[in-house]
């Protein structure tokens, strides 16, 4: 059983949209739960999952399939969106932006109302059952030039803003998730907190949901609290001297 | 004893003068008794701050050390951020704080950060619970020092508890303040104090902010101040799970003054001065804070009134004939003269213009407009740049949002050199930062390059599986396979061209034109290493309709004398008519050969211009330009320095979600126009 817990709509939002068989798009920073939401709703509606995390050498070829050799033979090899239509699961990109310009143009006959896969190699246009999902995810925080998710292509999707969850939330969540302390996950997400706040003053993304998580596994596996926000919520964030002095300075006060 | 008239004397009357102040008001008034405390306090004036050799072995702690880690950490602590500049003592203005330069020797790293760590407290804290929010407060105890000292002392315990309160850490960290022998040093006001005595009736004040004095307990003297702070204590309430309350407790800054006017009597019944203050608590400063209102509230009054450079330019007339200004413009005045026709210049619609005229648009406007657009496709709105009339100047379209047409050739934007000026100025910029030039310099250089696979190649490092699988297949079927089956790793030159557009709009007249210099000369000496296509264009439009663009440095040119002294002289001017801006910019970028076009935006306000160009008008009038400007292939984000809450939302409007960086403090600027660009090209 996955553990998520909804911090707004989202779930109704998605619930109601895959009921429509309308593509998603999940936008929102580093590590706020975007791909446990994910895993978490195709447990819910009983669906597979298939998970591609997508980076720039990924062209569409990686993703609807190529011909292979086998004893001298051709074969084709289904890629994994080929799989998830052929297998009415959800198909989830994650960090869609990374990957090549050709990936999307594969995805619009997924995403509009004609809900086919044409493959050019074998001829075949593959009709996509009702329960196949197109979900796409990515962080408009990178804001760079030539990771822009086009506005043509956004318009396709059902859109799901996520953002840190707030703190008592938050708190729930590490709690859960770690097996640690209410006063524990209390002063983790201060400190994540904190370290959001210097979120484009400093720091690229302020502290993870997730890196919270880690440093209260790290306590509860026996670590002091102040060592693990160290291995975490320190080293993890930056490299620069400065930055990690006041990241330092921000679990002293904390901590103590 | 009578007043002092010990050898003193000069400084205490030179001490007077510099702070505008009275022997009164300091409680040194001529009918004071033989006493011992009062001769004490007497004394406390007649010795001098230490002096500090900033960057010499006789100092501690320097805040350039420390600057960086300092405000990241107020940051996160509070949430906001803040401009660090050079004051001793600490004080603030309600939006910067100030600290010492250096804190006094000898240099012992881990407390003096201890130091400069609660000197910042302080000051964020009187920030962060609006203690220094209350005009009528600070007007009160501006010239009265026994209020201000008491009322400073209560308020610094106050946020001093809040934010031990908050967290834990701190907590210690201020305990060990107030052991330290630097932060307790004493001063009146800005005067040092021995610290070999201290009237008793004031003694409990200190209790938690200098125990290291570890003065003798006072007896009944001291017990309006031990109910003082009891009273303080008492306000300390925190929000639920730890959170500091959402706004300050109710009445705070009154029960503060309360409190301190009950101690000013009875510091005055017994004919004492201001306490002294523990150096590391710094200094109220009402005047700064009060003259920054009036001006602001005069500004905006101007603003309101508008006619701002009309009412500029009489009160030069009036100052140039030496006499008084002339009346104020009633409705009927007279329609010819000289002030008639500057007053339909600055005022109104240009009816000399052949321009349409924005003011008054009348209904047969709209349905010519809107004829005209029906016969206008979209599409030849972006077909080419307009093309330039006799006098140089490209029109441009506007959108009129409350019709929904664009009107055409609204307005003109012409291209101007920008002002120029000596050499100093560039010069002056490169040469105080050399330090940061050089990282933006290193930063860039990874800018350079791009690395990617190149696919289907003769020859490469590795088998490109689906073009050898291709090649394979075609000879299994007897096809001339294709020889290019591999592929290999490259770090390619790639070129973004790159305009940036700076606001030289009147608002940014002072720091903030300062600033945006210092960042384009920083900004263009890493473009400089980098190669690639740059331009810098300045704008603010002194007329409704004719909008000068002002190169500063063009595509083409090279770096020089020329270009330098553009930018070290940029001169605030005009109004904001950002969209047309944008439009003719827009074009610039396109005209340019490569793939990438980044279209920067440095500004400090609302769009804003005379006439309707201002409010809705404005922000959708230039959120339609951005529109325009995107579908050329030109990708626009802004930098801003409204520091305004509700700037987000004109912000995301116009350049969408993402699109921008509101910085909380302007004095970011210079570093981060760079570090902006490299985050959208890399």
């Amino acid at each position: 059983m996955i553990y998520y817990r909804p911090h707004g709509n989202e779930v109704e939002v998605f619930r109601v949209a895959a009921a429509r068989k309308l593509p998603i798009l999940l936008k929102g920073p580093t590590g706020c739960g975007k791909t446990r939401f994910v895993r978490y709703m195709a447990e819910q509606l009983g669906r597979p999952l298939i998970t591609v995390a997508c980076q720039e050498d990924l062209a569409a070829a990686d993703l609807t399939g190529r011909f292979l050799l086998e004893g001298g033979q051709t074969v084709w090899r289904d890629g994994p969106l080929t799989r998830a239509v052929r297998e009415g699961a959800i198909c989830y990109l994650d960090e869609v932006v990374e990957a090549r310009a050709d990936v999307m143009t594969v995805l619009h006959p997924l995403t509009d109302d004609r809900r086919v896969l044409p493959l050019d190699r074998t001829g075949e246009e593959i009709a996509a059952p009702d329960p196949f999902l197109v979900v796409i995810s990515y962080n408009p925080g990178y804001q760079s030039v030539s990771k822009e998710l086009k506005e043509s292509t956004r318009q396709r999707f059902v859109s799901l803003s996520f953002d840190y969850p707030t703190a008592g939330v938050e708190a729930e969540i590490v709690q859960a998730e770690a097996g640690c302390t209410a006063e524990i996950a209390q002063t983790l997400v201060k400190l994540g907190q904190g370290s959001r706040n210097l979120r484009a003053h400093g720091l690229g993304e302020g502290a993870s949901t997730r890196l919270l998580v880690y440093a209260a596994t790290l306590v509860v596996a026996g670590l002091p609290l102040k060592e693990a926000a160290e291995a975490t919520l320190v080293g993890s964030l930056t490299d620069d001297v400065e930055m990690t002095k006041a990241l330092r300075e921000l679990v002293r006060s904390v901590l103590g | 004893m009578a007043a002092p008239t010990v050898s003193g004397e000069d400084t205490l009357r030179e001490t007077l003068e510099e702070y505008g102040l009275t022997a009164a008001e300091l409680g040194l008034g001529a009918e004071t008794d033989d006493d011992a405390e009062q001769a004490l306090l007497a004394r406390f004036l007649f010795e001098p701050p230490k002096r500090t050799a900033i960057g010499g072995e006789r100092n501690g702690l320097a805040l350039d050390r420390v600057v960086k880690q300092l405000t990241a950490l107020l940051r996160m602590l509070s949430g906001r951020s803040f401009s660090v500049a050079y004051s001793d003592p600490p004080a603030t203005d309600n939006l910067n704080i100030y600290l010492p330069k250096a804190v006094p020797a000898p240099e012992i790293y881990e407390q003096d950060l201890l130091l400069y760590r609660a000197m910042a407290l302080v000051q964020v804290g009187f920030l962060r619970y609006g203690i220094l929010q209350e005009r009528a407060i600070l007007a009160e105890i501006h010239r009265d020092w026994v209020l201000r000292s008491a009322y400073h002392l209560l308020a610094a315990r106050y946020v001093l508890r809040q934010w031990g309160e908050e967290y834990p850490g701190l907590k210690e960290d201020l305990r060990r303040v107030a052991l330290l022998d630097k932060a307790g040093a004493m001063r009146v006001n800005v005067t040092a104090v021995p610290r070999d005595g201290m009237p008793g009736a004031f003694v409990p004040l200190y209790e938690g902010l200098a125990t290291c004095l570890n003065w003798r307990q006072p007896g009944p003297e001291g017990d309006p101040a031990r109910r003082a702070i009891r009273v303080v204590d008492g306000l300390g309430t925190l929000g639920a799970g730890g959170q500091p309350p959402a706004t300050p407790p109710a009445q705070l800054t009154t029960i503060l003054l309360r409190e301190a006017r009950t101690l000013r009597e009875h510091f005055h019944r017994l004919r004492l001065g201001p306490p002294p203050l523990p150096w590391f608590v710094g200094i109220i400063r009402p005047e700064w804070i009060l003259a920054d209102l009036a001006r602001d509230i005069a500004y905006e009054q101007e603003w309101k009134k508008g006619n701002k450079p009309l009412r500029q330019l009489l009160e030069a007339m009036g100052r140039n004939k030496g006499g008084a200004l002339p009346p104020p413009p009633t409705p009927d005045a007279p329609k010819s003269g000289l002030r008639a026709r500057l007053l339909a210049r600055f005022s109104g619609p240009d009816t000399s213009s052949k321009a349409p005229a924005y003011g008054a648009l009348r209904d047969e406007h709209v349905d010519q407009a809107r004829a005209a657009a029906a016969a206008r496709p979209d599409e030849e709105l972006l077909d080419a740049p307009p093309k330039p009339g006799a006098d140089g100047a490209r029109e441009y379209d506007e959108w009129d949002d409350a019709a929904g047409v664009y009107r055409f050739a609204a307005v003109k934007v012409i291209e101007v050199e920008a002002a120029t000026g000596p050499l100093g100025g560039y010069e002056r910029v490169v040469q105080a930062n050399q330090r940061q030039i050089k990282e933006i310099r290193r930063r860039f250089e990874a800018l350079r390059v791009e690395e990617r696979w190149l696919h289907g190649q003769p020859d490469g490092t590795e088998l490109d599986m689906n073009r050898a699988i291709a090649a394979l297949t075609d000879i299994a079927a007897g096809h001339q396979p294709d020889e290019r089956v591999y592929k290999r790793y490259v770090r390619q030159r790639q070129t973004v061209a790159i305009l940036t557009l700076v606001d030289l709009s009147g608002s940014t007249q002072g720091h903030i034109i300062h600033l945006e210099q210092e960042a384009i000369v920083m900004f263009a000496e890493g473009l400089r290493t980098l190669g690639f296509p740059h331009a810098f264009y300045g704008f603010g439009n002194t007329h409704p309709q004719e909008c000068h663009l002002q190169r500063i440095k063009g595509f083409d040119e090279a770096y020089g004398e020329p270009v330098h002294k553009r930018m070290g002289n940029l001169r605030p001017n005009g109004a904001t008519r950002l969209g047309a801006y944008l439009r003719h910019a827009g074009w610039l970028l396109a005209s340019r050969p490569q793939a990438r076009r980044v279209l920067l935006v440095v500004s400090d306000g609302k769009p804003e211009d005379r006439g309707e160009y201002r409010g809705r008008q404005g922000v959708r009038d230039t959120a339609m330009a951005v529109a325009e400007v995107r579908r050329l292939g030109v990708h626009v984000h802004c930098i801003s320095l409204d520091a305004n809450e509700g700037a987000d939302g004109y912000l995301g409007e116009i350049f969408g979600a993402g699109r921008f960086l509101k910085l909380d403090t302007v004095d970011a600027l210079p570093t981060r126009l760079p570090e902006v660009f490299r985050g959208l090209v890399r």
